[in-house]
């Protein structure tokens, strides 16, 4: 009898382990149950059909046929109310009961929603989902103020719709820099810059009180902490996710801010794995557990997940993660756990280019580069490596980093 | 396969994509082929060693690590790979 696997979530990492199942297990049936009503479709390109950039036909990646032609059931529109680890099934919205030999939840998150009043106003717009960008892409055409909130690598994204679509809108940030828990104050001006050259104004030690809304319930104005009022037509919050774990409560899988799995992305509970968005999974390169948003995580957690589910144990998940950001004439790149680290270096290079590595116990944990991204793949190296590098700061930093140097002197 | 053209990237704006070519974000691509994109486009070298293009992709969209031509890459500009 063939074994039975069911997907909970069709974004990246749901959609990775599926294929990576088929390919591993060509007898299995598969199931990929999700929420929305459209498959896989390219979650990292979404700020592009809301700037107005790209049509909606390149953001999609797999139609029905994709899974038809792999033998896997897709179920669209299908929300998942329980699961029962004991006899291994779960239970749909249309009282459907799926049994499952091993089960994968990647359910991602939802933008979680900013604690003020009127949050939940006609305006207020979160950016995470297709539905989410078209919406936000029909309103920024047609509006003329706005403000952003969210000082961090989702906001910046809304910040760069607005610009996109000429709006003109406030950044209001809480602290005194963009994503202040992982540049300088010098790193974070570069961005800074770069929001105003597109139209968008940053403000600091700011944030939203409350907003105020017309006659008809629609956001016209953020009013911030110092009671400062901006108008705003249109408001993009991304102040973090929540992650969708409410369907395993009462399975005893184990969640702490995010499903905690080991490093074969396995929960605590027997034959439920989890990956995506919403792992706190066991990092084998910082030794401990850690969180990752990026595509590339996902898309590989879900391939890990898949392989440890037709067999045990059998591929650890070690990965360094890289997020970039790519609406400005230079690229930043953000890579592994930046916002770590008990000890930092950084060298600011030109008005467009920056780097900053952060380390824990002398080792890379992650690092942020502006302008210039050749250098990547040499610290990315170091880090999976594990070495200890910390007073190598000069060479690391050298406009070249000489790799084999640095490697040959920890050697030494 | 090993394609023998050097494989180079041209800037195009988004309303030049041609409709049903592939459109990439940098965050799709590997860690290779990163580098290689970002000295293409500052650099103007040809987009992909041999070792790269070795590394074709599938045609399925779902394993994306490397570049073909006809592909659009979203990166600090829209790029062509010819």
């Amino acid at each position: 009898m063939s074994e039975s696997y069911v997907i909970i979530g069709d974004g990246i990492a749901g959609s990775s382990a599926a294929e990576t199942l088929r390919e591993e297990a060509s007898d299995a049936d598969i199931t990929v149950i999700t929420d929305e009503g459209e498959a896989l479709y390219n979650r990292i390109l979404i700020k592009e059909f809301a700037k107005g950039k790209l049509p909606e036909a390149p953001i999609s990646i797999h139609d029905p046929d994709w899974y038809e032609e792999r033998d896997i059931d897709l179920r669209l529109n299908t929300v998942v109310t329980n699961i029962d680890p004991d006899a291994h099934e779960i239970e749909t919205h249309e009282d459907e009961i799926l049994a499952y030999d091993k089960l994968l939840v990647a359910t991602g998150g939802t933008p979680a929603q900013l604690p003020v009043e009127n949050s939940d106003a006609e305006g207020v717009h979160h950016f995470w989902t297709f539905q989410d960008a078209r919406a936000i892409r029909e309103h920024a055409e047609a509006t003329d103020t706005g403000v952003i909130v969210g000082a961090g690598l989702l906001g910046i994204d809304l910040a760069a719709i607005c610009g996109a679509q000429g709006i003109d809108a406030h950044y209001l940030m809480r602290g005194n820099s963009w994503w202040r828990y992982a540049l300088s104050e010098e790193g974070a001006e570069i961005m800074h810059d770069a929001m105003r050259e597109n139209g968008v104004t940053p403000v600091f030690d700011s944030g939203v009180d409350r907003f105020e809304v017309d006659d008809e319930g629609h956001v016209e104005a953020a009013i911030d902490p110092n009671g400062e009022r901006y108008e705003a037509d249109f408001a993009g919050v991304a102040i973090g996710l929540d992650f969708n774990t409410e369907v395993l409560q009462g399975t005893g899988v184990e969640v702490d801010d995010g499903v905690v799995v080991d490093k074969y992305l396995e929960t605590n509970v027997e034959d439920i794995y989890a990956a995506g968005d919403l792992t706190r999974f066991f990092d084998t390169i910082l030794g401990k557990h850690a969180q990752n948003g990026s595509w590339g995580s996902a898309k590989e957690q879900g391939s890990v997940a898949a392989h440890n589910m037709v067999d045990p144990g059998s591929k650890e998940f070690r990965w360094v993660s890289s997020y970039s950001i790519t609406h400005f004439d230079f690229p930043f790149l953000s890579f592994g756990h930046p916002t770590l680290g008990d000890e930092h270096i950084e060298r600011k290079y030109s008005d467009t280019e920056w780097r900053r590595l952060a380390f824990v116990d002398g080792k890379i944990v992650g690092g942020v580069l502006i302008g210039d991204l050749s250098p990547q793949s040499a610290y990315k190296k170091l880090m999976r490596e594990e070495r200890v590098v910390a007073d190598r700061e000069e060479a690391l930093l050298q406009k070249s980093v000489d790799l084999d140097e640095i490697v040959a002197a920890t050697e030494q | 396969m090993v394609q023998d053209e050097q494989l180079r990237v041209a800037p195009a704006s988004p309303g030049e994509v041609p409709e049903g070519a592939r459109v990439r974000h940098f965050d799709e691509l590997d860690e290779r082929a990163q580098q290689d994109l970002f000295a293409a486009v500052h650099g103007g070298s040809s987009l992909a060693g041999e070792e790269s293009r070795n590394r074709r992709v599938s045609d399925g969209g779902g394993d994306v690590t490397g570049l073909v031509s006809g592909d659009v890459v979203v990166f600090t500009g829209y790029y062509r790979v010819r």
